[in-house]
């Protein structure tokens, strides 16, 4: 209970902290006024309205106030319109966070169906073919960039092949089935392999270890087949790291496959931030950030609260394995 | 518990009396990056239904190889394995995988030393009861935890429902044990392994669950192979006893006459290391002078030779062959217990004591 | 009586034994042979990627006497004049190397081999890629040295006050850190980078390096601290700490001459690990069109730019991604190779 506490006055620390410099952050860009104003095609010279419009914006507000009234628009959802003036951010937001969740889910799916039977398969033949294949494959795929993979894979299946498009459109699946997994096939794929890669060394790393275990020596002995040692009692032993990474990922995936939305140019959240960053739209950007890293914040809560949570148990079953 | 017996394929392997398993030059040898470790070196023995045997020597000496040899529990690579094992009429050695699966919890089953680790720690006790019986005997869900629950019953497992659910850490040392037993005998094998069943419990549960395996036989016509280290152990518990060391048998016989009329000096020496009741407080214990021997290059002649008080030159270059000394007494060595040199130097030591 | 167990190899037959058998003795330690064969392995490839890394810098730092030096603007003295090159020589632009070899181009007039150029071809403005991406190597390489560097004398000073001091001085940095955790990393290192870096107007944004490796510097610090952090607290208790501080040791002395030298392998394993991911995240800005504008060559930026270009001209974007992934992974697997061998030496030693 008191692990429970600890973790809850951080994450209120943290959430204070990031809501603080997020809003704050505005006032250390250099140019911020003039900037703003250009992107909103408001006079500078004229004093009235350059004043009007930056008291709209609470700019010219004392420091605490600004956060004050930065918390409140954010909790109300009041999130304003875009300085270009053509679109409400929350809907933009809403937008992108679609694309973004939709990736996110697919890459992770994706992921786990191909980083779990083959770390299976390598860990039973530990130290064979496959495992030493699969263990270079994963090294390289990790050092692989995803923009590269991004290129590579492009080149082969939407140039060259002509399979898939090479800018994706965020076609509904309810619309157009088949379209939708067209166009993102390729960006899951791209966001996908490395995370495959990760996971597979994980499972893998604990699969070995845990094969060595007695309870597996039993299972044999009990003269139970392979394909169920393996999966009904090695596995379940071992996913313990598998499943912090993959929930850890949950959050940083919905904000950092920037380079995967720019690439495919899917207009996700972490698109918008970059071409807010470009247009000057510091309000979009500053939300879309916020509401990120409190979702990437709060996600981590989740896992430390359900770790210590498992981990009595876990660490009784871990002891032995 | 006669409900298993009913099963079809099951009699086939089951001679209900007389000889049950027939071990014959059994070898076990695992090639390592810096030798060949000749862990199980050309053992032989036999056991009948129902008799209770048991394998003892130090850690190391290859008993517990041993009695994964006759199962056939080793990995494939690396190890060159030979010999026969006849369980029932079959030939063990030669059999697929597939077949020795079969027989694996079903017709032989084994418990092993420490139950904490032995049992799977993230399913519930019930279902890896529940296993062997759906696997081997395709039992339903239903059935099989009905089997379970009376099973668990049998081994003295107060609440046994409650049990069910439960994992393994939330078992006692003493009941996990007896948990490990009702899953062996859940099929209702005809023969048991037990390795070092007692090492890892307290002393008053060792007897407990000794009685309980010594109880489950009897009702069950089963055979029992106890391997352990602790010749207290097979006193009481054993009908017949295979001394092992170094990977070979040096001395064999039934109970009564090892400990009545023991032959090998190291048996000896070891029934020497026993702490005795009957003896004073602090009085020295006796151990076994000089370190285990090495596998990959045993010592020449008699391997307990580097070790043993009563050897002569003969000893170090001539292997001792196992003789009979009386019916179903069998040891090798060239001075025995009760020889001229075992006189000889047992004067000697009391001298000196 | 110690019972050391037997490595068993890969089993095939029953596949599920994993196990190393109990129960053998064998005297000698076996850990030797074992460790033997780890180092075959590695050898190899660890000297391929050093060999790759040297080659690299080499040609980075000596990019300018590079047989194909025209590679930017910046060469010339004047505007106009990179204009008229880029004009009189339209034919060169968007050449395949001079090694390719075409199934299915859509231009024709390059199936002809006299019209290939330079070893990595050429991009839309007639400027030699392998050059372009040898001068975009001494960004990468210096941005991800430099910014590493700070990282671990910024990063490695925390961990260590925090581990050793500890207490609140911990706590307060640690609250510090979890700020900057908070983020998901590409996207701090993207605010920090996208608004901090100076622009006159809106338009041509020209960015220096500094925001770059001031961003990178803030991404690299927190895990090098915690990690620092770690082992300092491992170190701390031992005991020869105790008896250094008998002996009247300062605090600083101890922490420089006892703590320091053993938390030492950890930190450089970390940062050479740390120097690729840190080339990626440069890659990734670039990519983005938020690291060193253009028209200096960096990798992701040409990465980028050759997109568009991928069915008529793929080398623009492939020979930079090529030489980025061969980097990144000689990088990866030095650092590898060098925590093989030190977590051997410390098993053994």
């Amino acid at each position: 209970m008191r692990y429970f506490g600890q973790k809850l006055v951080q994450l209120i620390i943290v959430v204070v902290a990031v809501t603080f410099t997020v809003s704050l952050a505005l006032a250390a860009i250099p140019n911020s006024e003039e900037r703003i104003l250009a992107v909103q095609g408001v006079n500078a010279n004229d004093e009235e309205v350059r004043n009007a419009t930056l008291d709209e914006l609470h700019l010219r507000d004392p420091l605490i106030v600004q956060y004050g009234h930065f918390v409140q628009d954010l909790v109300t959802l009041d999130w304003g319109t875009t300085f270009g003036g053509n679109q409400e951010v929350r809907t933009a937001i809403w937008d992108g966070l679609q694309i973004s969740l939709r990736l996110m889910i697919y890459a992770q799916l994706l992921a786990l169906l191909l980083a779990i039977p083959i770390a299976v398969l390598a860990a039973y033949r530990s130290g064979g073919i496959f495992d030493r294949l699969s263990t270079t494959g994963a090294f390289g795929l990790i050092s692989l960039p995803n923009y590269v993979l991004a290129t590579v894979l492009s080149l082969i299946f939407a140039v060259r092949w002509r399979i898939f498009p090479v800018l994706s459109e965020p076609v509904s699946f309810f619309d157009a089935p088949v379209d939708h997994v067209k166009n993102f096939l390729l960006p899951t794929v791209v966001l996908a392999l490395p995370l495959a890669a990760t996971y597979m060394r994980l499972l893998r790393a604990d699969l070995v270890n845990t094969l060595q275990s007695d309870f597996i020596t039993t299972a044999r002995a009990k003269g139970l087949s392979t394909s169920r040692i393996l999966f009904g009692h090695a596995l379940r032993p071992s996913l313990f790291s598998l499943l912090t990474a993959a929930a850890v990922n949950v959050g940083a995936l919905v904000g950092g496959s920037v380079v995967v939305e720019t690439a495919f140019s899917l207009e996700g959240l972490g698109g918008k931030t970059v071409a807010g960053i470009f247009s000057n739209e510091f309000r979009l950007v500053q939300i879309t950030v916020v509401v990120l890293a409190l979702v990437y914040v709060f996600i981590n809560f989740v896992v430390d609260i359900a770790y210590g949570f498992l981990d009595p148990r876990v660490r009784a079953g871990r002891a032995l394995s | 518990m006669n409900d298993f017996r009913a099963n079809e394929t099951q009699t086939r392997l089951r001679p209900e009396s007389g000889e049950l398993l027939r071990i014959d030059d059994l070898y076990t040898h695992f090639s390592t990056a810096l030798g060949v470790v000749r862990a199980v070196d050309h053992v032989s023995f036999s056991l009948d239904r129902g008799e209770r045997l048991g394998i003892v020597g130090e850690s190391g000496c290859g008993k517990t190889i041993l009695s994964r040899s006759i199962m056939g529990l080793l990995p494939r690579r690396n190890v060159l394995r030979g010999g026969s094992v006849v369980f029932g009429g079959a030939e063990l050695t030669t059999m697929s995988l597939k077949d020795r699966r079969r027989i694996w919890g079903a017709e032989m089953a084994m418990i092993f030393q420490d139950p904490m680790t032995s049992l799977n720690p993230v399913i519930k006790i019930g279902k890896q009861l529940a296993e062997p019986l759906r696997v081997h005997l395709g039992m339903t869900k239903a059935d099989a935890r009905a089997t379970v629950l009376k099973l668990l019953q049998d081994v003295g497992i107060p609440e046994p429902d409650k049990r069910l659910d439960q994992y393994a850490h939330e078992l006692s040392g003493g009941m996990r044990q007896r948990v490990m037993i009702a899953m062996a005998l859940a099929c209702g094998p005809s023969v048991l392994f037990a390795d070092e069943p007692t090492t890892a419990l307290d002393v008053t549960v060792q007897a407990q669950i000794l009685d309980l395996i010594e109880r489950q036989r009897r009702e069950r016509n089963m055979s029992t192979i106890l391997v352990t280290h602790d010749l207290g152990v097979v006193a009481g518990h054993t009908d017949k006893i295979v001394v092992m060391y170094a990977g070979k048998i040096v001395e064999m016989a039934s109970t009564g006459s090892l400990f009545g009329a023991m032959k090998m000096p190291y048996t000896e020496a070891l029934f020497q290391s026993i702490p005795k009741l009957e003896q004073p407080a602090h009085t020295r214990l006796v151990t076994i002078g000089g370190r285990p021997p090495n596998l990959i290059h045993p010592p020449a002649g008699c391997r307990f030779s580097p070790r043993c008080p009563y050897a002569t030159d003969a000893c170090t270059t001539h292997e001792p062959p196992l003789v009979e000394a009386s019916p179903g007494h069998w040891f090798a060595c060239h001075h025995p217990v009760g020889s001229e040199r075992w006189h000889e130097v047992s004067v000697r030591r009391r001298e000196v004591a | 009586m110690s019972d050391t167990t037997v490595p068993t190899d890969d089993p095939t037959g029953d596949p599920t034994s994993n196990q190393a058998t109990p129960g053998t003795s064998v005297t000698e330690d076996s850990a030797p042979a074992t460790a033997k064969k780890f180092r075959r392995r590695g050898v190899v490839t660890m000297w391929l990627a050093v060999v790759w890394l040297v080659f690299l810098v080499f040609t980075a730092i000596g990019a300018s006497w590079l047989p194909y030096v025209n590679h930017s603007c910046d060469q010339f003295a004047d505007e106009a004049q990179c204009i008229t090159h880029i004009d009189t020589n339209a034919l060169l632009s968007e050449r395949p190397p001079v090694w390719a070899t075409f199934s299915d181009t859509t231009r024709p007039v390059v199936r002809d081999a006299a019209e290939r150029a330079g070893l990595f071809g050429t991009d839309t403005n007639g400027f030699d890629i392998f050059s372009r991406t040898m001068f975009g190597a001494r960004y990468s390489l210096l941005i991800g040295a430099l910014s590493i560097v700070f990282g671990i004398l910024i990063g490695g000073t925390l961990g260590l006050v925090a581990g050793y001091v500890g207490r609140r001085v911990d706590r307060v940095i640690d609250s510090i850190m979890n700020i900057f955790l908070a983020f998901p990393a590409l996207l701090l290192v993207i605010f920090i980078v996208g608004f901090f870096s100076d622009s006159g107007t809106t338009e041509a944004k020209s960015r220096s390096i500094v925001p770059i490796i001031f961003a990178l510097v803030i991404l690299s610090i927190p895990p090098i601290a915690r990690l620092v952090r770690a082992n300092t607290i491992v170190y701390a208790q031992r005991e020869f700490v105790t008896a250094a501080r008998s002996l009247g040791a300062r605090n600083s002395r101890i922490i420089t001459r006892e703590i320091l030298p053993n938390v030492f392998p950890a930190m450089v394993t970390f940062a050479i690990t740390g120097m690729a991911i840190l080339i990626v995240a440069e890659g990734a800005l670039a990519y983005l069109g938020l690291s060193v504008s253009a028209p200096n060559p960096t990798w992701g930026a040409m990465i980028f730019g050759g997109q568009s270009r991928l069915e008529t001209a793929w080398w623009m974007s492939i020979m930079p991604s090529a030489v980025m992934f061969l980097t990144v992974l000689s990088i990866n697997l030095l650092g590898d190779a060098l925590t093989e061998r030190f977590r051997i030496r410390e098993a053994i030693g």
